[in-house]
């Protein structure tokens, strides 16, 4: 709907669009020795108040005295460019806009006569500054993670690629949620193809509102039915800069501390940002823990009960004995004992979780210690079984990425059913059909499982192990991008020969 | 010795079928047989090969069966063992042979350390003395056992199946020559590794010689009979096989009768499988061990016979549509 010159016949349209919510502002002015009927429109606890008052100054009190032109086009480049203060100034041509700008935290001044509404920037709300995050917390590294307000994002990525090379597409999505995302990527280094075909996936996105970055994963990902996150998200802005610089795209979205980056990989998933800041021994030892604990956070307790159940044959005789003597008496069958432990452990981390956090510190203190050794001492679970089902819980934490994580503990349970049947038989059928749906999964076009299936050797240097930097010349070669070196030529580290 | 003999006679039919393939890109060899033979010979060697994979599918799932249920799960059913593995390879093959083929590099690197490490720790029971009968057998004994090892060899074939995924199929022939040659060595390592440890006379009343074998390992206190493990590696190679011969079955089939996806084809001959292993057994011991005419019939017609066929109508068909062009 277009603007109507009569102010009041505007206001009052624009009192009907918006209702008369008390945190909406008019504030009445009169503009020049004319005086002018005009008002500014914003919305309160939105905008930057110091800002809003110095317009209303400059408006009210400078240039009071000022003779405004009377021409409609005079009158807008008069206003653009000498009355308002802010640091982006532009017209609003219909009601749509300026309820948008208005409700985004911009002011619109509206002024008798003139078809159009002059936009001012003054964005500014309460937002917390940046913290380290708490899911990706590191010893070495940057303290400082994303937070909920997207041009604080935005800003920090801008601190960490001073390049005139990194691009910000923004978009608005949401029907009435009105949310607003931002796609990044460097240009010259990432495929137009990969841009191309992130913008038409978040195109195609219609909901009503995007209530955090998870809506936007879930309708843009490859595979909506697998367990495994096909798109890497991440509350660390070194994380975003790496990724970028991989030549993928990341999307940040309003109102979430939450970054995407895709195309994603399992080994992508395994990565933590300190096994890059620490030395590369220390990252490569870390590494092989983590794919070691991986096994035993998917195989532990579907280990154990395929070896008590199934194979006794396998241990010594010695420990077969003890273990045998430990479970003496027990009334549930192995597999039935690893699923009871593991749901309760499931449940105290839920509780601890969604508790307050000192509430949640004694809901597992209670459920771990107490409610555990009580069960041991009552006969209903074995301590090896509480060891091997802590140990499990240990090496899940040890997956660097939530949501990786968390699709492990999915699958530990499938896992343990088909022990509990078939022994080891079925837990290699188990381990056959997670490598069959790995190996079809693919995330933006990248198969899913890169570099191990497809095998690329030279990704290997950033697989098991992290390879010395001065050795990493290269870009990940399954991630196709248009520049492929990101270490110079004699980068390793050599005294001079006169030295 | 007899290995390499076997695979150097096996070699023939198998770059027979490659090059066959490699003529025709994108082409199973139900699809080319109908280009080179016409129409209905060509469904007639569709369903030759789609029977003939379908035989070796259920083979090698009565291998299966007859393993887990004497060696490993002995109080579970058979049939339970076969279908919950039928399943899985079912699944396996639905998107294609893509995701197969990415699980098979990783499965074929751990059976190729799990053959390393046997040769390794078994290494302290070595005796050369073992191999001196072999010796006094002289090259009559290497010539019976060629057509043992030639046979296996021949089912190389299956290339033809493959080469028609390959993006580029001239490098078809490399990466042949490459499996051939570790196929080859791997199993003259751990043949020789066997006879080197177990002897000349009690692998051949053995079932399962390298299975006997990985019992006499023992790490340490720690960990004894690591037999299991090798189990697992097994049971992936298997899965890889029967996943790659249920594909060649259904496709062979689906192109027979004129179907585009395989996926009705595969989940019929899943289920025939697991028929025949789990419910008619004696129709595999009656196809198996029937003697060596049927024997001789069965490969020398699938794995000789036919690639030749197919080679020579391959070379017709583009000597004939040469000509055609030229005339044009």
């Amino acid at each position: 709907m277009p603007i109507a010159p009569n102010l009041d016949q505007t206001r009052a349209v624009v009192r009907l669009i918006l209702g008369n919510s008390p945190d909406l502002i008019y504030r009445e002015l009169a503009l020049g020795k004319e005086g002018r009927r005009a008002f500014l429109l914003f919305t309160d606890h939105l905008v930057k108040k110091e800002q809003v008052m110095g317009l209303i100054d400059s408006l009210t009190i400078k240039l009071r005295k000022e003779k405004y032109p009377s021409d409609t086009a005079a009158l807008t480049d008069f206003l653009l460019q000498r009355a308002v203060i802010a640091s982006e100034v532009n017209t609003s041509r219909t009601l749509g806009d300026v309820t948008s700008a208005v409700l985004s935290g911009d002011t619109v001044m509206l002024v008798d006569g003139l078809d159009v509404g002059i936009r001012l920037s003054t964005r500014g709300w309460e937002h917390r500054p940046p913290e380290q995050p708490l899911s990706e917390p590191v010893v070495r590294g940057p303290k400082v993670g994303f937070t909920e307000t997207l041009a604080v994002n935005l800003a920090l990525m801008r601190r960490r690629i001073q390049s005139e090379s990194l691009r910000i597409e923004t978009m608005v999505m949401g029907e009435r949620s009105h949310t607003t995302v931002a796609l990044l990527y460097i240009a010259g280094l990432t495929l137009p193809s990969l841009v191309d075909e992130t913008r038409r996936r978040l195109q195609r996105i219609r909901v009503e509102a995007v209530y955090e970055s998870g809506v936007i994963e879930e309708l843009i990902a490859d595979n909506p039915f697998t367990v495994f996150p096909l798109i890497k998200q991440t509350e660390r802005p070194d994380v975003v800069e790496s990724q970028l610089l991989q030549g993928k795209v990341a999307v940040l979205t309003d109102g979430t501390p939450h970054a995407l980056t895709m195309p994603a990989t399992f080994a992508g998933e395994m990565q933590a940002a300190e096994d890059y800041y620490q030395h590369w021994t220390a990252g490569s030892l870390m590494r092989m823990l983590r794919y070691t604990f991986l096994l035993v956070a998917l195989l532990g307790p579907s280990a154990y009960v395929a070896i008590t159940t199934f194979h006794q044959e396998m241990l010594p005789t010695q420990l077969l004995l003890s273990l045998m003597a430990s479970r003496e008496g027990l009334p549930f069958p192995a597999v039935v004992e690893a699923l009871i432990m593991e749901t309760s452990l499931e449940v105290l981390r839920e509780a601890g979780v969604r508790l307050p956090k000192p509430v949640g510190q004694a809901i597992s203190i209670v459920g771990g210690l107490i409610i555990g050794e009580s069960a041991v001492r009552a006969g209903l679970v074995s301590p090896v079984m509480v060891i091997v089902v802590a140990l499990t819980a240990i090496s899940s934490f040890v997956i660097p990425i939530f949501a990786a994580g968390l699709s492990i503990r999915i699958l530990r349970f499938p896992m343990m059913l088909l022990a509990g049947t078939l022994g080891f038989y079925g837990i290699v059928l188990g381990l056959l059909i997670i490598s069959v749906h790995l190996a079809s999964l693919r995330s933006f076009g990248v198969p899913y499982m890169s570099p191990t299936m497809p095998p690329t050797a030279q990704d290997m240097q950033d697989l098991m192990i992290r390879a010395p930097w001065w050795y990493m010349r290269k870009r990940p070669q399954f991630m196709p991008v248009l520049d492929r070196f990101r270490v110079g030529k004699n980068s390793r580290p050599q005294p001079d020969k006169e030295g | 010795m007899a290995v390499f003999t076997g695979a150097f006679l096996g070699l023939v039919p198998t770059l027979t079928s490659v090059y066959v393939a490699v003529r025709h890109p994108g082409q199973g060899p139900a699809q080319i047989a109908q280009i080179v033979l016409g129409k209905w010979l060509g469904r007639l060697v569709g369903a030759v090969y789609a029977a003939f994979a379908l035989w070796i599918y259920s083979l090698v799932l009565r291998d299966l069966y007859d393993f887990m249920t004497s060696v490993l799960m002995t109080r579970t059913p058979g049939v339970v063992l076969v279908a919950s593995m039928a399943a899985v390879v079912l699944y396996g093959i639905w998107g294609g042979l893509e995701p197969l083929a990415r699980v098979a590099f990783q499965v074929v690197t751990a059976v190729g350390t799990g053959v390393v490490l046997l040769m390794l720790l078994s290494s302290r029971e070595y005796n050369i003395l073992q191999r001196e009968p072999f010796l006094f057998q002289g090259l009559g004994a290497v010539l019976e056992s060629t057509w043992e090892t030639a046979t296996w060899f021949s089912e190389g074939v299956i290339a033809m199946w493959l080469v028609a995924h390959v993006k580029q199929p001239r490098q078809a022939f490399r990466w042949t020559l490459i499996a051939y040659l570790c196929a080859a060595l791997t199993l003259a390592g751990i043949t020789l590794t066997i006879s080197l440890v177990l002897g000349p006379n009690l692998p051949s009343r053995l079932l399962y010689p390298t299975f006997s074998l990985s019992e006499i390992i023992s790490l340490g206190a720690a960990v004894e009979r690591l037999e299991v493990l090798l189990v697992i590696v097994w049971t992936s190679g298997i899965f890889i096989m029967l996943g790659v011969y249920l594909l060649a079955t259904s496709t062979a089939a689906a192109h027979t009768l004129g179907l585009k996806s395989h996926r009705v084809t595969a989940v019929v001959l899943t289920l025939a499988g697991v028929w025949i292993v789990g419910l008619w057994p004696s129709s595999l011991d009656v196809a198996e061990f029937s003697g060596a005419p049927l024997r001789l019939l069965v490969h020398g017609g699938t794995l000789v016979f036919i690639p030749l066929v197919l080679l020579v109508g391959t070379l017709v068909h583009g000597a004939l549509q040469r000509r055609r062009s030229a005339s044009a």
